[in-house]
């Protein structure tokens, strides 16, 4: 009862001194006391209607399948704690998880680090930049599934690579068959199709360092990499903020391209989660174990976005 | 779409229905034929779809009801887009399924739920074949029409095996023996698509039949009762054994862990290998697309050629939606595909046999090899029909596959199927 | 000033040999698309001797897996359908919860972003399931609307940010003036949010229209395919695969996109750096 009233009465106060500004600019016209209505919250209703039900009451029922036995057609029975304990006991899940994070980890590093990498070579001053970055956005723009049909190709033992191989000598090998490579396969497309998204946001960002702060540094006598890391870097600590994020993210749903490459072989080699629960919840029709299992991963995304966003977080207190 | 061509037709017959008897004197009006809608899965044999075949034939046969048939796409994602439907609540008349339990498209789980539709009103319950009644029925009633019994053993391009002196091996050993010499001429015995776990399977279940469920029929029961497991069963570890030897022994071709079903036909075409793990019936598509002999030879599991089985049983059957629409014409189409017209023209395109186990083996000259296992009844339904998880089959394909890679013990596969077991 | 040296025309050298590298994939696409079968697979690097554009009519009159030219009808109402509801209902909701400093906007604001971070798309299931109830499984207007439910948080992040930086002078000039808060929005302040219109356009557009884990589950194999799943059911069909019929139909799904990527490469690019912003 008190708190709420404080609380109400911090609520009301905070609000009038928000309210303070607007007030001030109808100072112009001194015969309004009241303010500027923006919109009614009528508008907002659809989408908030929409996002409760979409992103909290159907993860809500989801999760509650999680406890039961739902197999698509006939009636859900409550097994409590069972789907869980299943996923810790399951090799095959435990291996699918261990190929997400090994492949979200890889695909991080190389969309990052070749993103940045085109991003500082297509910067200034060579002639073709802006030829070449569009050049280089064209495959984030294509349908992931038709690129990784393309490199299924190229990767096929009788494919392209293996002939460049073998004229070169060396010996053709088995990429998508063997549990060595196959998950390699994976990585390298998704980076090759995704590598122009982080060039893009990371030119956004070096777009806002000016260069003559970068000169003025050099006439002082710094290091082409003691400009990187000390001026440019911290200047682009948005687009380093998004791209990490963005890219954690993605790798760790990719889906398509083990669909279209290896179907998850060979032997669950590349197996990811998003297979691993599409299979389980629509080829075998047992909701249960896969809404559990789907639970499990989102609260994985969830932990690691945070853990990103936090340790990407503007620090020089600008 | 469907639904709305249907209320269309159902409203043009309704009014033209009205039209008529309003204006007509005595003479009886004419309907106009009622729609029957029906699912299949893509299947092409020989540049035909039998279940097409059928139902123009069906629908040429008679002018009260016009099927309509709708291919869904190939078998592995038939079942996907029917279990869809299902949720939606949006199934056709009559559809295609499999018997007995563990696919989505399987029979008896979609009966449990009240889905399908009895078809004792049918000829359904006769023309069933006997052995795979207990995977179509639950107790007295009948739930799925057979529209042939299919056989699946190995496919064999006798052409090239003949031009290599090769005779197809009647034991275990001789096989091992047969699968050196071919890799010492440079070939492989044995095409094996080992990234599919449905070829792989297949395989497995072509060995089982004569390794253990000709010796022992009942043992999916016992499995359900839980008396016995994959993994400490001596029969399930022989077989499987089995497999190792055979890969040991160069059976497959370099590389199985990744081999595809393109690859099926690239490589017994032109007799690169000897034999192929597909269904019985494509031998006949293989003989027209090649002109070569293509026959169909019992997979040799043991040294003693009186354990020799085959695998022999109803591989697609249709079912009647309980909420149908139009249930007098699915029925009609039910008493069509399983009278003797319907599966003469069904059997003649997808090279199939008749249920009630007549066999000619000059209508099916593939067949030949196999013909005496059939007519001294040692064929067996496909064991998979009684287990309950699709995980399980999953499991037993992939597991071959991590055998081909090395990567997987015969006794891990097996753990890995009785993990799953429901 | 920026003097272009020799290590500048060596770097603009390296830089083309690693953009022609990028680009072999697609070389090789386009070239095997054009041979016979057997080429393609005896000699998929040489440039095709004599082009033979048959292919594409060959996989354009294929019934196999759907048709593209459906599919392509498809996926446009399902991209035409989500974008609408993301522009209008976005813009609407982010415009009354940006100007709005009241702590419910802040609180309701910080709860749709969630909805970014942990994005629908793993709740699959329980999407499916609710849209099973409602009845919009299966239909392609059905999946537009979800798509636009799904990625509202996404239209309303990118709007958010860019009507916090639009000042209210024409806004209360409007509101002196009488005009109703609607006609406020709709004639004023929404042209000036166009910027955020063409990023969630072009963001919404690109997601929805390349999509191919959502329409799997929704529309599994039912008569209306979008571009995806015809690509997925002709590719994956386990018999047919002759790469240079497969590689026609990529092309085929990929010219309505690359199209409008070449037209308006640079707003693309911009509405994906665009997030920067905020």
């Amino acid at each position: 009862m008190n708190s709420t009233e404080t609380k109400a009465r911090r609520k009301s106060s905070s609000d009038a001194s928000l309210q303070g500004e607007p007030r001030r600019k109808s100072g112009l016209l001194p015969f309004r006391k009241k303010t500027v209505v923006f919109g009614s919250w009528i508008w907002a209703f659809p989408s908030l209607a929409a996002v409760a039900v979409i992103h909290y009451y159907a993860t809500y029922v989801g999760g509650s399948y999680a406890f039961t036995d739902f197999n698509g057609i006939s009636d859900a029975n409550w097994v409590g704690l069972d789907n869980f304990i299943r996923i810790g006991t399951d090799p095959q899940t435990m291996g699918a998880i261990g190929n997400t994070f090994f492949i979200a980890v890889i695909y991080f590093i190389g969309v990052n680090i070749i993103g940045l990498g085109l991003a500082l070579a297509l910067n200034r001053g060579l002639k073709t930049r802006y030829f070449l970055r569009v050049l280089m956005f064209l495959p984030v723009v294509l349908s992931s599934l038709a690129v990784s049909y393309i490199f299924k190709f190229i990767f096929d033992f009788e494919g392209p690579l293996n002939k460049v191989l073998m004229a070169l000598g060396q010996e053709p090998k088995l990429w998508l068959g063997d549990t060595d490579t196959a998950i390699w396969t994976i990585i390298i497309v998704a980076v090759w199709q995704n590598a122009g998204l982080g060039m893009v946001i990371y030119l956004a960002g070096l777009a806002t360092v000016p260069p003559e702060l970068e000169e003025s540094a050099a006439i002082d006598g710094a290091g082409v990499f003691q400009r990187f890391w000390h001026i440019t870097l911290p200047m682009i600590q948005p687009a380093v903020a998004i791209t990490t994020t963005l890219s954690l993210l993605t790798g760790l749903r990719i889906f398509d391209q083990v669909v279209a490459m290896t179907g998850g072989g060979p032997f669950g080699a590349t197996d990811t989660m998003s297979t691993v629960i599409y299979r389980i919840t629509f080829e075998y029709s047992d909701f249960g174990y896969g809404t559990a299992l789907a639970t499990v991963f989102a609260i994985v995304l969830a932990f690691a976005a945070a853990l990103q966003l936090f340790i990407t977080k503007d620090r020089s207190g600008k | 779409m469907n639904k709305f061509q249907r209320r269309k037709a159902t409203a043009l017959m309704a009014t033209s229905l009205l039209a008529l008897t309003s204006l007509s004197f005595g003479s009886p009006a004419q309907a106009a034929p009622t729609e029957v809608s029906f699912w299949a899965p893509t299947v092409l044999s020989g540049g035909k779809d039998p279940y097409a075949t059928v139902v123009a034939a069906f629908n040429a046969s008679q002018n009260k009801y016009v099927v309509k048939l709708e291919s869904k796409g190939g078998a592995q994602i038939y079942g996907q887009g029917l279990n869809t439907a299902i949720q939606a609540k949006a199934l056709p008349d009559v559809f295609v399924v499999e018997p007995g339990v563990g696919q989505l498209q399987s029979v008896l789980p979609l009966a449990d739920a009240g889905i399908v539709r009895s078809l004792n009103d049918t000829n359904a319950p006769k023309s069933n074949p006997v052995n795979d009644r207990q995977f179509m029925n639950k107790g007295p009633t009948t739930y799925a029409a057979a529209f042939a019994v299919e056989i699946n053993a190995p496919v064999v391009n006798t052409t090239a095996m003949k031009r290599d002196g090769v005779v197809w091996p009647r034991t275990f050993d001789r096989m091992l023996t047969e699968c050196r010499a071919a890799v010492a001429r440079g070939k492989s015995f044995f095409y094996l698509a080992g990234s599919q776990f449905g070829n792989n399977g297949l395989m497995a279940q072509m060995m089982l039949v004569s390794s253990l469920y000709g010796k022992d029929p009942n043992w999916n029961r016992k499995r359900v009762a839980g008396t016995v497991k994959f993994a400490t069963d001596a029969r399930w570890k022989d077989t499987l054994g089995k497999v190792k030897e055979m890969i040991d022994a160069g059976c497959f071709q370099s590389g199985a862990q990744a081999g595809s079903f393109p690859g099926i036909t690239q490589n017994v075409f032109p007799g690169r290998v000897y034999a192929v793990f597909v269904p019985g019936g494509t031998a006949r598509d293989y003989r027209t697309q090649t002109g070569q002999q293509f026959d169909v030879y019992p997979m040799p599991m043991s040294n003693n050629t009186s354990e020799q089985r085959i695998l022999y049983g109803v591989s697609y059957a249709a079912s009647i939606n309980a909420a149908a629409k139009n249930v007098e014409g699915a029925k009609a189409f039910i008493n069509y595909i399983t009278s003797r017209v319907g599966q003469t023209t069904f059997v003649a395109v997808s090279g199939s046999l008749f249920t009630d186990g007549t066999f000619n083996a000059n209508r099916t000259p593939w067949f030949r090899p196999v013909a005496s296992l059939v007519t001294t009844k040692k064929g067996l339904p496909s064991p998979t029909r009684g287990w309950v998880d699709p995980a399980v089959y999953n499991r037993l394909g992939t597991g071959i596959q991590g055998m081909l890679t090395g990567q997987a013990t015969v006794d891990q596969v097996l753990q890995n199927m009785d993990s799953v077991w429901k | 000033m920026f003097r272009y040296t020799k290590w500048t025309l060596l770097r603009e050298v390296l830089v083309w040999i690693v953009a022609l590298f990028m680009l072999l994939p697609l070389y090789l696409l386009i070239n095997n698309s054009l041979k016979d079968s057997i080429t393609s697979i005896t000699d998929p690097l040489g440039l095709v001797v004599t082009p033979d554009f048959g292919n594409f009519v060959t996989v354009l009159e294929s019934t196999y897996a759907g048709s593209l030219p459906l599919g392509m009808l498809n996926s446009f109402i399902i991209t035409a359908v989500g974008v609408s509801i993301l522009v209008v209902f976005g813009s609407m909701t982010a415009y009354v919860l940006a100007r709005r400093t009241s702590k419910v906007s802040k609180v309701t604001f910080y709860l749709i972003l969630v909805g970014i971070i942990v994005p629908a798309q793993l709740g699959i299931v329980p999407i499916y399931v609710f849209a099973r109830s409602v009845g919009l499984l299966g239909s392609v207007w059905g999946l537009g609307i979800i798509y636009g439910m799904m990625l509202m948080p996404l239209s309303v992040f990118l709007y958010a940010g860019f009507v916090r930086s639009l000042p209210t002078d024409y806004e209360e000039a409007a509101f002196i003036d009488g005009s109703s808060r609607f006609n406020t929005f709709r004639k004023i302040v929404f042209p000036l949010l166009s910027p955020a219109t063409g990023t969630v356009a072009i963001l919404g557009g690109i997601i929805m229209w390349n999509d191919f884990f959502t329409p799997l589950i929704f529309l599994n194999n039912s008569v209306s395919p979008t571009i995806a799943l015809v690509v997925y059911s002709y590719a994956a069909n386990p018999v047919l695969i002759e790469w240079n019929l497969v590689f026609a139909l990529l092309i085929l799904a990929m010219i309505p996109i690359t199209i409008l990527y070449l037209i308006f490469q640079k707003r693309f690019i911009q509405g994906f750096s665009g997030g920067i912003k905020s």
